[in-house]
């Protein structure tokens, strides 16, 4: 390899560029060797590990956990995984089985297996849309179904193939292929949904959780143990009829802990079954019946753990959703506050402006005075005290709106609707004026106390007036006119506030969706004034409307029940 | 220094307008405060000299244009624009407008008297300029046919002898021209006749 990255040819041609990529695709290459290597070591020795059976000169592995293994890593690296399959089943014969077939048949032998899988799993990732992560019922269904295909084709050729070489009778056909079938089946059920299940969701395998759940692993074993201990200790017919009770701690762990726990239960109820069927020794026949009903209880528990992670995940996902909808939520209504201070800046500007002047020129005329000889010292007193005037008047506008900008939590209080809509007003009244725009503000007599969030409230008032006074200036208008009126009525005793606009009213097409988020009817709103003043007014009990959406008496109106504010009192 | 002349402050905020009313009072200027603009526009019928100081927002006429309406009316008084919320545009556009200048609010009073006083000085300069002007106009008209004749040629440079070559009239005659010439326009020298034979517009300056 060296002198290709560092050989003067190599540099003189294109320096940098071809060695790094050589070194790179040389380390990818190496890696995925180390990883082709490491498959074909497992495969071996899984191979070694599970062939105890024979039948005429026939090694038959009734479980396939080698098998297994590659099949997931087909599912994962395609074609490369069939090589590894390929060589894998060739080094096992010849190192492990001692077989004494011929070159060529074992050849074929490899050939027909490792391409019938390789072409099944190709077929399932590219035309059943099979997810490796097996996240989907329709994943773990795909997945067990070409699995089966695979080891049917595998069957059904090699068994051929083996009469055909004269090897076998057709009296042998079932005997020699049913365990080949099944052990295929099981080797594939139980063990590449595991791997893959391993291979995707790491974190969930994390030794922290593992350990978290080690107690109940333990009981786990434990019962299974127990369970098989009893179908396998009392004879074969004996076992057959307990086999059932294996069925309850796999669906248990299944319903539990989803795909995850199902696999992982699986795979210890298959390695003790095995186990205790060794130790018992038992025969091939009985030990493939067993495998039989293992490939039952696979299938169910696969689809049952499936279901339940489907089930857990889309929960999951509504939660999570549920909690990035809440939070745009409160970062909405924030942004509203922003982008209906931010809005309000020159308004409030000329609000703090105008007391600063009056008091900045009445402090430098009573300095003029008191800097003259025989200066009207009663002129400079009264300056003065109108000074000090003006400044209060700028300190409660400054206070107003910092009340407005560090609201966090609503913040309940008797409220007296009178005051509260006037302190609204100067808010916006410059900016009106501005406009040409005369706010007047109407209210009766017997106006109540409430009792709720003064500021909530005065933003919506004052969000009521903004798109009135934008509706107008929308339509350009002159001398638009907007009136504030508020009224206590009856059945049921309430108070309902009015913002009425002489604009060019509302349109259907508005009217319908007016109170969704994001609705607007302006160039540069976010459309989300209305949906906020309804849910700031909802949380007190009442609501908001549209009264009239007739142009030159627009007015949305807002109640306050009075029962439901006086009983919290 | 401004005797005759007057402010005029005009902003529809009570406080501020009494307030500016109130100390430009007290620094000795003759101050009229009014609400809005549509209220100045219709008392001030007669000229008036002095100051306008105005807000540039305020309902009805607005401060920018209140110095239009002013130069429509051709009322050549100065206006100071005052503005609580003032941004560039604002101020290109009040000093596009014709204004004497523009005063974000708060008001500092040195730079407002400033402005004020700049405007009535200029006014009264330009009322100087104005009344000169009028009377050499008035002095000029006084001239006979001939005595312009005269006028222009000494204006352009002639002497009284190439004068009379080219009128062709006696030396004396030309010297007695211009002696009433030089009376009626009240002129003490040449070079006097000639700067005011340009302000006349007879010569190029």
């Amino acid at each position: 390899m060296r002198p290709i990255t560092s050989g003067e040819g190599a540099v003189r041609n294109s320096p940098d560029v071809s060695e790094t990529f050589l070194v790179s695709r040389l380390s990818t290459f190496l890696a995925n060797g180390a990883v082709a290597v490491t498959f074909l070591a497992t495969y071996v020795a899984l191979e070694w590990a599970s062939s105890f059976h024979e039948y005429k000169g026939l090694l038959i592995t009734p479980w396939n956990p080698g098998l297994g293994v590659l099949f997931a890593l087909i599912v994962l690296a395609g074609v490369a995984g069939g090589f590894v399959l390929f060589a894998g089943i060739i080094v096992a014969e010849i190192f492990v089985l001692q077989s004494q077939r011929e070159w060529l048949v074992i050849i074929t032998i490899a050939t027909i297996t490792a391409s019938s899988y390789t072409l099944a799993a190709a077929a399932a990732r590219r035309y059943l849309r099979l997810g490796a992560g097996l996240t989907h019922l329709h994943d773990v269904l795909v997945l067990l179904g070409v699995g089966l295909l695979g080891a049917v084709t595998v069957a059904v050729v090699l068994t051929a193939l083996l009469i055909a070489a004269g090897q076998i009778g057709t009296a042998d056909i079932l005997p020699a292929s049913v365990p080949l079938l099944v052990g295929d089946m099981i080797g594939i059920a139980v063990i590449s949904p595991l791997l893959l299940r391993f291979a995707f969701r790491r974190r969930e395998f994390a030794l922290e959780r593992l350990l978290a759940v080690a107690p109940q692993a333990v009981l786990y074993v434990a019962v299974v143990g127990a369970a098989l201990w009893a179908i396998i200790g009392g004879g074969s017919e004996y076992g057959f009829r307990l086999f059932y009770l294996l069925f309850l701690p796999v669906v248990v762990a299944a319903v539990r802990y989803g795909l995850d726990g199902a696999c992982l239960g699986l795979a210890v109820t298959q390695l003790g079954l095995v186990g205790l069927l060794h130790l018992y020794s038992y025969d091939a026949r009985a030990f493939t019946e067993f495998q039989a009903l293992m490939l039952v209880l696979t299938a169910t528990g696969l689809i049952v753990g499936v279901v339940v992670s489907e089930r857990q995940n889309s929960d999951r996902l509504v939660r999570e959703a549920e909690a990035r909808l809440k939070e745009k939520e409160a970062e909405a209504a924030q942004a509203a506050r922003i982008n209906l201070v931010s809005g309000m800046a020159s308004a409030l500007a000329h609000e703090i402006n105008q007391p600063m002047t009056a008091a900045r020129a009445l402090a430098r005329s009573a300095q003029h005075i008191l800097r003259s000889p025989h200066g009207d010292l009663a002129r400079a007193d009264s300056n003065l005290t109108t000074v000090i005037a003006e400044i209060d008047h700028a300190s409660g506008v400054i206070r107003h709106v910092r009340d407005f900008l560090r609201r966090g939590r609503p913040h309940v209080s008797t409220i007296e609707i009178r005051s509260m809509l006037e302190e609204v007003l100067p808010l916006i009244r410059a900016e009106a004026a501005g406009k040409q725009i005369e706010i007047d503000l109407e209210m009766s007599d017997d106006l109540p106390l409430v009792h709720g969030d003064r500021v909530q409230l005065q933003q919506v008032v004052l969000n009521l007036i903004r798109n009135a006074i934008e509706s107008i200036v929308g339509a350009r208008q002159i001398d638009g006119r907007i009136r504030v009126a508020a009224r206590r009525l009856e059945a049921p005793q309430r108070i309902e506030i009015g913002v009425s606009d002489s604009g060019p009213g509302v349109n259907d097409e508005v009217a319908e969706r007016l109170f969704h988020p994001l609705t607007t009817s302006k160039h540069e709103g976010l459309g989300l004034g209305l949906s906020i003043c309804a849910s700031i007014v909802e949380s007190h009990g009442g609501r908001v409307w549209l009264q009239n959406r007739q142009a030159g008496a627009t007015e949305f109106r807002f109640s306050l029940p009075l029962e439901k504010s006086q009983a919290t009192r | 220094m401004t005797a005759g002349a007057t402010i005029f402050v005009i902003d529809d905020q009570a406080s501020v307008r009494h307030a500016l009313g109130e100390m430009l009072g007290v620094f000795g200027f003759t101050v009229e405060t009014y609400a809005s603009a549509d209220g100045f526009l219709r008392t001030i019928e007669q000229p008036r000299s002095g100051c306008i100081v105005a807000d540039v927002r305020m309902p009805g006429i607005d401060g920018i244009e209140l110095v239009r309406e002013l130069a429509r009316r051709k009322i050549a008084l100065p206006v100071v624009l005052i503005s609580g919320h003032a941004d560039v545009p604002m101020a290109v556009a009040a000093i596009k407008s014709g204004a004497e200048d523009f005063i974000e609010k708060p008001i500092d009073d040195v730079q407002l008297v400033a402005a004020i006083s700049r405007a009535l000085a200029r006014t009264f300069e330009q009322l100087d300029l104005r009344r000169s002007q009028e009377a050499l106009a008035m002095n000029f008209a006084r001239l006979t046919p001939r005595q312009v004749e005269i006028f222009d040629l000494v204006a352009h440079g002639f002497t009284s002898h190439a004068i009379a070559a080219k009128l062709n009239i006696g030396v004396r005659t030309v010297e007695s021209y211009r002696a009433e010439i030089m009376e009626k326009m009240q002129s003490g020298s040449v070079t006097m006749l000639v700067r005011q034979a340009i302000r006349l517009g007879r010569v190029a300056p």
